[in-house]
C-alpha cells in the first residue's frame, strides 16, 4: 500500500487494472500526510489552484484579525458618541457609525474573535460527533444505524428556536446559546451526510479487498471509509461554518443571540435591519464581512477538496 | 420493498412516542408560564390561578400527559390556551400557507442547483464552474432576512412589480420563492458539484467511459444518476426543514405559516399547540426519510434494504 | 482569478445600487399598486358626507384616490382572542373594539363621553349609578341591546373570574334593572376608578352569553354592537371584518375593513408605499423622515400612555451584603446619570417625551416634577456621598426584542458613565413575567427595563401594581420592593374620594414622593406614530394609541 501516485500513470490506466490501481491510489491519496514529500507534493498541487490560495490568504488575514483585531480597532467598540449617530463611512469612521455612534469598524474588527470562534468551535464539535455518530452508523447498520438516524431524526424534527430558548432558559442568554444550539443542529445533518457516504464507500471494492485481507473494524472505519468520505467532509464543513454565522445572525433576530451590547458580527447584521433605508451602510458592511468570510471557506474548502482528489489535476 | 416500508412505519410508532413524552416533559419545563401570560400583566394572581384551573395546568404532570395522549389517540389535538381554536385546525390552516411557501421554493431552487452543481462538475476549473459556485457561495452568505428586505424593498417599493408578501395569488409568491429558493438552490449545487465529482471518478464511470460510450450517456445515466444519493439525502433535509416553517421568511413576508404558529405558541407557552406542532413535525421528518431511504434503493440498487 | 474579481465587483455594485435606491427614499412614482386586489366591488355607493369627524385627513391636498373600498390595517401582532372579556392587551383591543363597544369611551380628549349609554348620575355616597341606555342598539346576532343584555354581561364577568372582564366589574355588587333602558350600578365602596373602568367593559350578546362555551362561539363569530362584523379569520394572519348594516349611528362607508398581521416592521412600511395596507401602525421610528418626504402618505404622531422606566431593587444586595438601591442617593444619582433627551434621541428617533412623572402625562391626574437634568458631575456627587464612587456591578432583565434590547443597551451605556456596570439579561416576556412575580425572598431581579400603561388611563391604574408597597410580586409588579406608607395612604385615600380637586391634590403629592424617592429611573414616554394614505376618511384617535374605525372611508 505505498505506491507512489503517479498522474501519468493514471492516465495510462486501462480497463483490466482500473479497480485495483484506483484502490491503492486512493488509500495512499489518504494516507498521505504520513509522508513528508506527499505534504509538499501536496502543497504544489494546492498552490496550483491560484483561487484557493488566494481564499486562503483571506483566512489567513481573518484570523490574523481575529487574534490582533481588538488591538487594531481605532475606536472602543463600547464607545458612544450620541451627537454623532448612524454618520455614514467618513476618513473617521471608514464603516461609518452605528445607532449608538459607534464605530462600526472597530466594532466589526473586535468582534472578528468572537465571531469566527463561535462559528469555527461550535461546527467543529458538532462535525466530529456527527461524522463519528454517521461512520459507526453506515458501517455496522443494525441498532446502532437504527439508534443514530432515529435520533437524528428527533433532533431534526426539533426546531432549532426551541433548543435556541431551553437552552437560553438553562443557562442564561448569551453567546454560548448560539454556540450549543449551532453545535447541535450540526451534529445530525453530519450524521446523516456522513452515513450515506459510509454507505457509497462501505460497497467500493478497495473497502472489500480491505476487509478481506483481516483488517479490523476500526482500521477499516478510519483509514480507508473515513478517508474515502473525506471529500463530503469538507465541502460540508466548510459550508457549515457560514451557515454558523447565519444561524447567530437568525437567532439574534429572533432575540435569541449573542449578547446585543457585544459586536458579534451576526447580531450586528440582525440588529441593523431596522436601518436598511436610512442607514444602509449599517447593514452592508457586517454584511460583506460575513460574505467574504463565508466566500473564503467555501472556496478554500474547493480548493482543498479538489486538490485532495486523485483523479483530477 | 413493501415489507420494509410497512416496517418502517411501524417503527414510526416507538418513535412518536419518545417524542410526545420528550416534548412533553421539554416544554412543560421550560420556565414562563401560559396562564401568566394571557392573563395579562394587570392580573392578579387569583386570575392567573384560576386561568391555570381552568386549562387543567395545576394538575400534576403525569395526569397532563394521560390526558393529552388520551386526546391524540381519539383524534383531538385538543384546543389552544391561546385562541380557543382546535389544534388541528390551526395547524391545518397554517399548513396550507407553509406549503405554498415550500412549492414556491422547489419549484426552482433543486432545479436550478443540481442544473449549477452538474455543470460546474463536468466543467470544473473553466469559468462556468467559478460563475456557478460563485451563485451559490452568495446564496450561502446572504441571510434570508436581508434577501427578503432588499427584494421588498427593490421589487415591491421602487418597481413595484410584486406586491410585499402576503398569499394573495401567484405573483405574491415571487418573493418569498426568492428568498426560499436560494437557499435550497445555493446548497444544492454545492452538493451536487461535489457528490458529482465524486462519481465522476468512481471506477464504473471509468469502466463505462473505458467502454467507449458515449460522454452525455457517461455522464447521465452514470455519474448523474449516481451521485443524486447525496443530494436526495440533502433535498430531503432540506423540505423537512421547510416544512417545519421558516420563520424568518414568514416573518418578513407576513405569512401566517407554521413557523410563525410555533413562535407565536412558544411566546405565549401555548403547550397544546407546541406539542401538536412537534408532533406534525415528527411525522413529516419520518416520512421523508423514509421516502429519501426508497430512493437511496430507487437510484442505487446496490442498497439493500433490510 | 481576475473574473472573479470582476465578478464580485458586480455583485457588490448591485447592492450598493439597491442600498442607495432604498435610501433616496421619497420617490414620487412610488404609488404602483400591484394588482393584488381582484376587484370584487365596484357598486358601492359612497356617501362621502362625514368630514365632520375627521382629524385632518386632507385628501384634497394630493389627487390621489384609493383603488378600491378596502380598508386594510397593518399591525405587528394579532389579538389574542376574539372575545373581548378574555383578551385584554393593547392589539386585542384594537381589533375588538371595532365589533364591541362599551357603556362609555373615552374620546380624543380623554374625556369620558356617552357611547351605549345616553346619560348618568351618581348618588352622593357615590356607591350607586344609575345610567339610561340607547334604545335604537342591536347586537350583530339580532339580540336587542337592553337592560337585561348589561346584566348578562356582569354576571359573566363575576361568575368566570378568569376573565379579564372579572377585574373591570368584580367590584360591582349588584346590577339593578331599573326599566328596559335604564339600570342600576351598585358598588362596595366608593371608587374613582369605576367611570374610567367602564370604557373597558364589552358589550356582548346575552344570546351568546348563554351558549355552553361562548368563548368558543365568539372566537368565530362577533356578537356586539359594534360598527363591523366578522367574516373571516386567519388566527395570526388576519381579521376581516364588514359594516354591521343596523349599525346604530352612522357607521363607516367602507365595503370592508381587515386587520392584517405584519410583524416586520420595515414589511409594514413598505405595504403602506405600496397601497396593500391603507394604514400601519407602529411606524417604525427610524423611518420617519423617508416618510415625510411622501406626498402620499399622512403621519400622525400623539403622545401615549406607555411611561418607560427601570425598576432598582432597593432590597437587593452585593455580594458584601450592601443594599445600593436602598440608597436614594444612589437611586437618584441614577436619574442624573440618564440623559432623557439623548435617550428620545437615540432610541426613539426624537419622537419620546422627557418624564416629569411616574406615569405619562396624558392620563388624567398626571402632576408634573422638575425633570432630572442629566448631570454628570451631581450624579457622581451622589454616587460618592454613598459611598459607591467605585461603582458596582448590577444585572438588568429586559424583553427580548430588538427595540426593547436597544433601550436596555443605552441605560447600561448611561449607567457605565458613573461606574456602574450593567449586564443585560434578555429573555422572553413570559421568563421575564415568571422572573418579576417571585416574591422577595426569591427573587433575582436587580434591574427590571420595562413599560407600563393603564388601558383605562386612570392614575390609580398608572401606579397602584407598581409602587405599592401591598404590590409587592407575587400580588402585583413592584419589582423596586419600594414600600413607602406615605405614598399608600395617598394612593388609597384618592381611590375613595369623590371630588376631583381632592383628588387631583391627593395624586399630585404622591407623585411628588414617587418622583423624589425614585424607585426607579424615568425614562420616558414614547409618540405613537400611526401612517395612513391621504385617501383615508373619518379617522379617529384614542388618547392612547387606537385607532377608532367606527366611521372610517376611502376616498376614491
Amino acid at each position: 500500500m505505498s505506491n507512489k501516485p503517479n498522474e501519468q500513470e493514471e492516465k495510462a490506466v486501462s480497463l483490466e487494472n482500473t479497480a485495483d490501481t484506483f484502490e491503492e491510489n486512493y488509500i495512499d491519496e489518504n494516507i498521505l500526510a504520513d509522508n513528508s514529500s506527499k505534504v509538499k507534493e501536496f502543497i504544489k498541487k494546492f498552490l496550483k489552484r491560484k483561487t484557493a490560495v488566494a481564499a486562503f490568504v483571506v483566512m489567513v488575514f481573518l484570523l490574523i484579525v481575529a487574534i490582533a483585531g481588538p488591538s487594531l480597532a481605532p475606536y472602543d467598540p463600547g464607545a458612544f458618541d450620541y451627537d454623532n449617530i448612524m454618520s455614514p463611512p467618513s476618513a473617521q469612521h471608514w464603516f461609518g457609525t452605528d445607532h449608538f455612534g459607534q464605530d462600526i469598524f472597530s466594532r466589526i474588527l473586535t468582534g472578528a474573535p468572537q465571531t469566527l470562534g463561535v462559528a469555527l468551535s461550535s461546527v467543529v464539535v458538532g462535525a466530529a460527533l456527527g461524522t463519528i455518530l454517521g461512520l459507526l452508523a453506515g458501517y455496522y447498520g443494525g441498532w446502532i444505524e437504527m439508534l443514530v438516524m432515529r435520533g437524528a431524526d428527533v433532533l431534526f424534527s426539533f426546531p432549532d428556536i426551541l433548543l435556541a430558548i431551553a437552552i437560553v432558559a438553562l443557562l442564561g442568554p448569551g453567546i454560548i446559546n448560539v454556540f450549543i444550539a449551532v453545535a447541535v443542529f450540526t451534529v445530525p445533518s453530519f450524521a446523516r451526510m456522513m452515513r450515506s457516504a459510509t454507505l457509497t464507500v462501505k460497497n467500493s471494492l478497495y473497502v472489500e479487498v480491505a476487509r478481506s485481507l483481516g483488517c479490523k473494524d476500526g482500521r477499516i472505519l478510519f483509514l480507508h471509509i473515513f478517508p474515502g468520505t473525506i471529500q463530503s467532509l469538507i465541502v460540508n464543513f466548510t459550508m457549515r461554518i457560514g451557515s454558523a454565522i447565519m444561524a447567530a445572525s437568525s437567532l439574534s433576530f429572533l432575540g435569541f443571540g449573542a449578547d446585543v451590547t457585544e459586536p458579534e458580527w451576526g447580531a450586528m447584521l440582525a440588529q441593523s435591519r431596522t436601518y436598511l433605508n436610512t442607514a444602509p451602510h449599517m447593514v452592508y458592511f457586517p454584511a460583506l464581512v460575513i460574505f467574504i468570510t463565508v466566500l473564503a471557506f467555501n472556496i478554500f474548502g474547493d480548493g482543498l477538496r479538489d486538490t485532495l482528489d486523485p483523479k483530477l489535476k | 420493498m413493501g415489507r420494509y416500508i410497512a416496517r418502517r412505519l411501524l417503527e414510526t410508532i416507538p418513535l412518536l412516542l419518545v417524542i410526545s413524552i420528550f416534548v412533553f416533559m421539554f416544554i412543560h419545563l421550560l420556565p414562563g408560564d401560559p396562564a401568566r401570560q394571557l392573563a395579562g400583566l394587570e392580573a392578579t394572581p387569583e386570575q392567573v390561578q384560576a386561568i391555570r384551573e381552568e386549562f387543567g395546568l395545576d394538575k400534576p404532570l403525569l395526569v397532563q400527559y394521560f390526558d393529552y395522549m388520551k386526546g391524540l389517540f381519539t383524534g383531538n389535538m385538543g384546543r389552544s390556551l391561546k385562541s380557543n381554536l382546535p389544534v388541528s385546525e390551526m395547524i391545518w390552516s397554517r399548513f396550507q400557507f407553509t406549503i405554498q411557501l415550500v412549492f414556491a421554493g422547489l419549484i426552482w431552487g433543486p432545479v436550478l442547483g443540481i442544473f449549477i452543481g452538474v455543470i460546474s462538475a463536468i466543467k470544473r476549473g473553466t469559468w462556468a464552474d467559478m460563475l456557478g459556485m460563485f451563485v451559490a457561495i452568495c446564496g450561502l452568505s446572504a441571510p434570508g432576512f436581508v434577501l427578503g428586505l432588499v427584494g421588498i424593498q427593490f421589487f415591491a417599493v421602487k418597481l413595484g412589480w410584486f406586491p410585499t408578501g402576503g398569499l394573495e395569488g401567484i405573483k405574491s409568491l415571487f418573493l418569498p420563492s426568492i428568498v426560499m429558493g436560494t437557499g435550497i438552490m445555493a446548497t444544492l449545487a454545492r452538493y451536487s458539484r461535489s457528490s458529482m465529482l465524486e462519481t465522476l471518478r468512481e471506477d464504473y464511470v471509468r469502466t463505462a467511459r473505458a467502454k467507449g460510450q458515449k460522454e452525455s450517456i457517461v455522464m447521465f445515466r452514470h455519474a448523474f444518476k449516481n451521485s443524486l444519493i447525496q443530494v436526495v439525502t440533502i433535498l430531503g433535509l432540506q423540505i423537512g426543514g421547510l416544512l417545519s416553517g421558516s420563520v424568518i421568511t414568514e416573518n418578513i413576508f407576513s405569512i401566517p405559516g407554521m413557523g410563525r404558529l410555533l413562535t407565536d405558541s412558544i411566546q405565549y407557552r401555548d403547550y397544546p399547540v407546541i406539542q401538536g406542532l412537534l408532533m406534525i413535525f415528527a411525522v413529516q421528518y419520518v416520512l421523508i426519510n423514509l421516502i429519501v431511504d426508497v430512493l437511496y434503493g430507487v437510484i442505487n440498487p446496490k442498497i439493500r434494504f433490510d | 482569478m481576475k473574473r472573479l474579481l470582476t465578478l464580485l465587483l458586480a455583485v457588490l455594485m448591485t447592492l450598493s445600487l439597491v442600498a442607495c435606491g432604498g435610501g433616496s427614499g421619497g420617490d414620487t412614482g412610488s404609488g404602483n399598486n400591484s394588482g393584488t386586489d381582484p376587484a370584487t366591488d365596484t357598486t358601492t355607493p359612497s356617501t362621502g358626507g362625514d368630514t365632520g369627524t375627521g382629524t385632518g385627513t386632507d385628501a384634497s391636498a394630493s389627487g390621489d384616490k384609493s383603488p378600491d373600498n378596502d380598508f386594510v390595517i397593518a399591525i405587528p401582532n394579532d389579538a389574542t382572542h376574539l372575545d373581548p372579556h378574555v383578551s385584554s392587551n393593547g392589539y386585542s383591543n384594537q381589533i375588538t373594539n371595532a365589533m364591541y363597544e362599551c357603556l362609555l369611551a373615552f374620546n380624543e380628549q380623554t374625556e369620558v363621553v356617552p357611547m351605549l349609554a345616553n346619560e348618568w348620575s351618581v348618588s352622593d355616597d357615590a356607591l350607586v349609578y344609575t345610567f339610561k341606555l340607547r334604545d335604537d342598539v342591536t347586537f350583530h346576532d339580532g339580540e336587542k341591546f337592553n337592560a337585561e343584555a348589561v346584566k348578562a354581561n356582569w354576571e359573566r364577568g363575576i361568575t368566570d373570574t378568569s376573565l379579564s372582564l372579572n377585574r373591570n366589574v368584580k367590584t360591582w355588587t349588584d346590577v339593578e334593572i331599573l326599566g328596559e333602558y335604564e339600570i342600576a350600578i351598585h358598588l362596595e365602596s366608593p371608587n374613582n376608578t369605576f367611570i374610567n373602568k367602564l370604557t373597558q367593559v364589552r358589550m356582548v350578546s346575552p344570546a351568546a352569553i348563554a351558549m355552553e362555551n361562548p368563548s368558543d362561539y365568539l372566537a368565530k363569530n362577533s356578537a356586539g354592537t359594534g360598527p363591523f362584523k366578522l367574516t373571516e379569520r386567519v388566527d395570526g394572519g388576519y381579521t376581516k371584518m364588514v359594516p354591521y348594516e343596523n349599525y346604530w349611528r352612522e357607521g363607516p362607508t367602507v365595503d370592508s375593513l381587515t386587520f392584517q398581521v405584519v410583524p416586520e416592521p420595515a414589511s409594514r412600511l413598505a405595504m403602506l408605499q405600496t397601497g396593500e395596507a391603507d394604514l400601519i401602525y407602529p411606524v417604525p421610528v427610524t423611518d420617519i423622515e423617508q416618510i415625510e418626504s411622501d406626498p402620499n402618505i399622512t403621519l400622525d404622531i400623539r403622545d401615549t400612555t406607555i411611561f418607560r422606566y427601570v425598576t432598582l431593587n432597593t432590597e437587593w444586595a452585593l455580594p458584601d451584603g450592601r443594599k445600593p438601591f436602598s440608597d436614594k442617593r444612589v437611586r437618584q444619582a441614577c436619574n442624573y446619570a440618564f440623559d432623557s433627551e439623548a435617550y428620545a434621541k437615540v432610541v426613539f428617533n426624537g419622537y419620546a417625551k422627557e418624564p416629569t412623572s411616574c406615569f405619562a402625562d396624558t392620563i388624567l391626574y398626571h402632576s408634573p416634577n422638575t425633570p432630572y437634568k442629566a448631570d454628570l458631575e451631581k450624579a457622581k456627587e451622589l454616587m460618592k456621598e454613598a459611598g459607591y464612587e467605585d461603582g458596582f456591578d448590577v444585572e438588568i432583565i429586559v424583553d427580548n426584542t430588538a427595540d426593547e434590547q436597544k433601550g436596555a443597551t443605552f441605560v447600561m451605556q448611561q449607567l457605565s458613565q458613573i461606574g456602574i456596570n450593567v449586564k443585560l439579561l434578555p429573555n422572553e416576556s413570559t421568563v421575564n413575567a415568571e422572573a418579576t412575580s417571585a416574591p422577595l425572598e426569591s427573587t433575582t431581579v436587580q434591574m427590571w427595563y420595562v413599560n407600563w400603561s393603564s388601558g383605562s388611563f386612570e392614575a390609580d391604574g398608572s401606579m397602584r401594581s407598581i409602587l405599592h408597597s401591598e404590590k409587592f410580586p407575587p400580588s402585583g409588579y413592584n419589582t423596586a420592593f419600594w414600600k413607602n406608607e406615605e405614598f399608600d395612604k395617598l394612593l388609597d385615600d384618592a381611590l375613595l374620594m369623590n371630588d376631583t380637586a381632592e383628588i387631583a391634590e391627593t395624586y399630585a403629592k404622591a407623585q411628588a414622593i414617587a418622583w423624589e424617592e425614585c424607585p426607579w429611573i424615568f425614562l420616558g414616554n414614547d409618540n405613537a406614530i400611526v401612517a395612513y394614505k391621504n385617501y383615508c376618511t373619518g379617522l379617529q384617535f384614542k388618547p392612547g394609541d387606537e385607532v377608532v374605525v367606527t366611521t372610517i372611508g376611502l376616498d376614491r
